[in-house]
């Protein structure tokens, strides 16, 4: 069943249009990937897919219902998604930063239950920062750091995780460690759809994919199968086309 | 160091405490208290703090009453309550603009009230309450108009800021043409009115100002989870289910509401509600807005500012915004140098 679907969707910041009849379809506990070079969309199709940007054309349903329509908190215990515009606040510690992932599973009487408190320790571990809990998120690595977002994205438990370019600026090294974390994340139960310029790395995880050109879809399909194409060799995975023959 | 502690209940009510913020919460309350009633024992006619105490539980010689009930509680009260809506409302434009510059006097918030009770002056001769309504006007129509150039598919950080800082010179110019424009008598009333100063309040300035902190400070309170949260970045607060927009509305017309408000009961008092939440978070030592601690520091600030002026210079004679301004930007300097010493700035 899909859980998350947007039906031909027209993108636009005001009048200018990004994106026009782009659908994608998430189904429960699938991997997707949407890859495709810089401003190409694919960021504003996640904006459209996390209820952040208003399709002009279109619609985007998660579970079946409009998403525009579902109150916020809701939406939030079903979606995660993690930006690439996150600001760590002065002097956080990591495991107050991965706790305020629990802030749609709370209110004002139910500020930090156990329950929080286990999914915090269990998110952390997940991502193996569980021995960073006391530090300060300012003070850690790029790699330490974007885990620690993963985790407060886990914390939120949601069955959907959508994520922007999470290895953007990081070592290959670390690259690797993000794809481990998030494979799991997937492997445990969680259906992902990871945004990436890094296609080499996208297409090798996920077992669907979308690849944008400016503003439109321009190939969809099993990765592993788009990962053999002859044009998304060329263009994403910087194969000379010469070596076809050979491999 | 791990500071905060869950309260939890069979029912399943949880509540989170940080136990350093709600230390320095009390401690910080304890100095206002405290620093109230040695400044309602302070001026002309002296009175201990135990008959100061005595009074205020309704003990005391008729006397004495009418002095602390009639003339100096009031005067205390409208201190305690402007440094507390100039603190909270500090803290709010902060953690809104992310910015420790965004606070209201750099928006221009202080100059717009300002310009409303300077219009009231100098082209109406108006009353004292008729200048405090102009003033509340002013800072509202401030408020408004920076939200409206600000805004651009939402109000964020440095655009509020850059707005802000431009709309206040705009207002600076014209309270300056005002000034200009208004005879001698006019223009002495306008520069004391524009110190900031606690002179002279009584109760008609204590009842508005209580009232409406007693609306908006449980309101603000309840919308304090999504501000946290709104420190991570807009989208990210938006995917952890924070109406982000709503939100920041509310918090910011709360803002202004208190900004302005306090201005009209007291003229525009510098710098406590620049300093105040920098100075509270810097003892809590708590990311987060720290609403609470920076309200109690407001008040502490004010009441201590004016105690201090009045000791240092007699009743009456130095407006407590010229010592808020002095105090709270030598407190400020230090501790920005203590920082840049540790490393941590």
């Amino acid at each position: 069943m899909n859980r998350l679907s947007a039906e031909d969707v027209t993108l636009a910041y005001d009048q200018r249009v990004i994106a026009e009849q782009l659908s994608v379809e998430i189904p429960d506990n699938s991997f997707t990937v949407i890859v495709g070079p810089n401003a190409c969309g694919k960021s504003t199709l996640l904006r459209a897919l996390s209820r952040m940007l208003k399709p002009s054309r279109g619609r985007v349903l998660l579970d079946g219902q409009v998403i525009q329509s579902m109150p916020a908190k809701k939406v939030a215990r079903t979606l995660g998604l993690l930006p690439q515009s996150s600001i760590a606040p002065d002097g956080i510690t990591v495991a107050d930063l991965v706790g305020r992932g629990r802030y749609p599973h709370q209110g004002i009487l139910r500020q930090w239950s156990t329950e929080d408190e286990r999914v915090v320790q269990e998110s952390m571990a997940r991502t193996g920062i569980a021995d960073l809990g006391e530090r300060h998120v300012d003070e850690l690595s790029g790699g330490q750091r974007q885990r620690v977002w993963i985790a407060m994205a886990l914390a939120q438990e949601t069955p959907l995780l959508l994520l922007d370019e999470p290895s953007l600026g990081l070592a290959p090294r670390m690259v690797y460690r993000i794809a481990e974390v998030i494979r799991e994340i997937n492997t445990q139960g969680t259906a992902v759809l990871l945004v990436e310029q890094n296609a080499g790395m996208a297409l090798s995880l996920a077992d669907h994919a979308h690849v944008l050109e400016v503003g439109e879809t321009r190939l969809s399909g099993p990765a592993d199968e788009l990962a053999r194409t002859d044009a998304v060799r060329r263009l994403y995975l910087g194969e000379a086309a010469e070596d076809q023959g050979a491999a | 160091m791990k500071t905060h502690r869950a309260v939890r209940t069979p029912g399943g009510l949880s509540l989170r405490v940080d136990v350093r913020t709600l230390v320095v919460g009390t401690l910080l309350l304890l100095v206002a208290l405290t620093a109230s009633v040695v400044l309602i024992g302070t001026g002309d006619f002296p009175i201990p703090a135990a008959d100061v105490v005595r009074t205020l539980l309704g003990e005391g010689d008729p006397g004495q009453e009418f002095i602390v009930t009639e003339l100096r509680l009031p005067r205390v009260l409208v201190g305690l309550l402007v440094g507390a809506s100039l603190g909270l409302a500090g803290a709010l434009f902060q953690s809104i603009s992310r910015n420790p510059l965004g606070s209201p006097d750099v928006l221009g918030l202080g100059q717009g009230a300002t310009a409303g009770a300077l219009v009231v002056i100098v082209l109406f001769s108006g009353t004292a309450n008729q200048v405090a309504l102009g003033a509340l006007v002013g800072g509202l129509a401030t408020g408004f108009a920076i939200y409206l150039l600000a805004w651009k598919r939402g109000v964020h950080g440095y655009r509020l800021v850059l707005v802000g800082i431009g709309v206040s010179a705009v207002v600076t110019a014209v309270n300056g043409y005002l000034l200009t424009k208004s005879d001698i008598v006019d223009a002495a009333r306008a520069i004391v009115w524009m110190t900031g100063s606690l002179d002279g309040r009584d109760w008609d300035q204590v009842w508005p100002l209580l009232a409406l902190c007693a609306l908006l400070v449980p309101l603000v309170l309840a919308n304090s989870r999504g501000l946290r949260m709104m420190e991570m970045g807009d989208d990210v607060s938006y995917a952890l289910g924070v109406r982000v927009e709503r939100v920041r509305l509310v918090l910011m017309l709360s803002a202004v509401l208190l900004t302005a408000a306090a201005t009209a009961a007291s003229g525009p008092v510098g710098f406590v509600a620049l300093t105040a939440p920098q100075l509270a978070r810097r003892l809590t030592r708590s990311p987060g807005p720290n609403l609470v601690p920076a309200m109690c520091m407001g008040a502490a600030l004010l009441v201590s500012a004016d105690w201090i002026s009045q000791r240092a210079f007699g009743a009456g004679q130095l407006p407590v915004g010229v010592v808020t301004g002095v105090l709270g930007g030598v407190y400020l300097l230090w501790l920005l140098v203590t920082e840049r010493r540790a490393g941590r700035i």
